[in-house]
């Protein structure tokens, strides 16, 4: 019964921690490993509940699936009537409780972005970070589809009657930002920007039973940008950057080189999270792609 | 007393300037505490390149969790995934390397794997500010 972990993990985080799971939304001025402390215990819990959840799913099944057989063993079995209908209740109870139980989960449980992406991101960059140097990360997982984050709406509406009736709702989710100086002085900004469409649509099935369904599309973007410096690090041409390929972006200033790198993810999942591989994958290329001060031209 | 024989870090790699305290038993390399845990299973210390070399060539599905709870959440939300995940990466990165390259001998790189900065451009102003997400990043 994971639940039971699930329940003794909650009880055992912070004050601070469950108000950050129940607000879901922080800003943090701390080191990468202050907040790699803050936020491991709340990915291991996290990671608990949701096999906690899927665990009860099962059982809530099964234990639907028994309490409607019930219905039929006790008109077939007259003789025990009594033991039937204390089994029958028994699986109906189960299946309500096990349904409660995994709202409960349902209602502390936070989105996987936390202990897939943020966990491994920051405790990654904090490996190139002086200890005690401060990151400030901004972070939203309260949800993708919040009326706070809606941006547009658009009703196609052929009038009464008919159909097929579409809504069409975007939303913009920036729910990741994080910035700080890496061991070489550079300056990092990282983001992730999640643009939400969701599709209600109303039509006419081919038997002319009227029928919705509601379809998500969701736009992962990522942006890494690095703000090398002049001393260390020789100025990038266009030549020398064109290999980074679609989504470039830089500018040069009296000090620093600024180099941003964007990549798409698309999925149909709202829940779906974020690989930090392809966040990394970005900073990668453009450290690659640049030389040190002094060798350039040698 | 022998220097942690770690190379720590990422896209850039550094010295660990701690003292070795015991041996990895896998690799047989001596190290500071901060770069040892205890292999699951055997109560042996081993480094944060062995253990992680061990959890990323488990099978990458994501569906299948259950190489990662073999060796216990502990593990992925530490040090050691990242010490796992940068022995792939590199087949595609050559890292920073901020030292002298005569330091890489015993380690797990070699010159080619590396690339270093010029001396003159040593790192001389680091500073430990809390970075300011809406200040002009050309500011210094």
């Amino acid at each position: 019964m994971k639940f039971f972990g699930a329940f003794s993990q909650y009880k055992a985080l912070s004050d601070e921690q469950k108000s950050f799971i129940s607000n879901a939304q922080k800003k943090f001025v701390k080191t990468p490993d202050e907040l790699v402390k803050f936020f491991k215990p709340m990915a291991v819990f996290d990671k608990t509940c949701d096999e906690a959840r899927a665990q009860l799913l099962n059982y809530v099944i099964l234990f639907g699936i028994l309490s409607f057989l019930g219905i039929f063993a006790t008109a077939a079995l007259a003789e025990d009537y009594s033991i039937i209908i204390a089994v029958e209740l028994l699986m109906v109870l189960l299946t309500f409780v096990g349904i409660i139980i995994r709202w409960r989960l349902g209602k502390i449980d936070i989105h996987n972005n936390l202990r897939e992406f943020v966990v491994p991101v920051v405790n990654l960059i904090g490996q190139d970070m002086e200890a005690g140097t401060k990151v400030s990360l901004d972070l939203d997982l309260r949800g993708k589809t919040l009326d706070s984050k809606l941006k547009d709406t658009r009703k196609d509406d052929p009038g009464w009657f008919s159909y097929p009736k579409v809504t069409t709702r975007i939303y913009d989710d920036p729910w990741f930002k994080l910035t700080g100086q890496l061991v070489d002085g550079s300056k990092l900004i990282l983001n992730v920007d999640d643009q939400v469409t969701r599709l209600d649509k109303t039509y006419k099935g081919s038997s002319g039973k009227i029928k919705s369904k509601t379809k998500y599309k969701v736009k992962h973007e990522i942006m890494a940008g690095l703000a090398l410096k002049h001393k260390k690090y020789a100025v990038a041409g266009e030549n020398e950057l064109s290999v980074l390929g679609d989504g470039l972006k830089y500018k040069d200033g009296d000090n620093r080189q600024l180099i941003c790198l964007r990549d798409k993810i698309k999925t149909q999942d709202v829940d779906a999270h974020v690989d930090p591989q392809r966040c990394l994958a970005l900073l990668g290329k453009i450290f690659m792609s640049v030389q040190p001060a002094a060798e350039k031209g040698s | 007393m022998e220097n942690c024989n770690m190379k720590r870090g990422f896209f850039f790699l550094r010295d660990c300037d701690h003292p070795a305290h015991q041996s990895c038993c896998t690799c047989g390399k001596a190290f500071c505490n901060d770069h040892l845990r205890i292999k699951p299973g055997s109560n042996e210390p081993v480094c944060l390149d062995c253990l992680g070399k061990t959890m990323q060539q488990s099978p990458q599905n994501k569906a299948n969790t259950a190489s990662r709870d073999r060796y216990n959440d502990d593990y992925y939300y530490d040090d050691v995934w990242c010490y796992g995940y940068r022995h792939n990466y590199y087949s595609s990165y050559r890292p920073w390397y901020v030292g002298h390259t005569s330091d890489l001998q015993g380690s797990h790189f070699g010159e080619n794997d590396i690339r270093v900065f010029e001396p003159s451009a040593e790192i001389d102003d680091m500073d430990a500010e809390a970075p300011d997400p809406e200040a002009n990043v050309f500011d210094s």
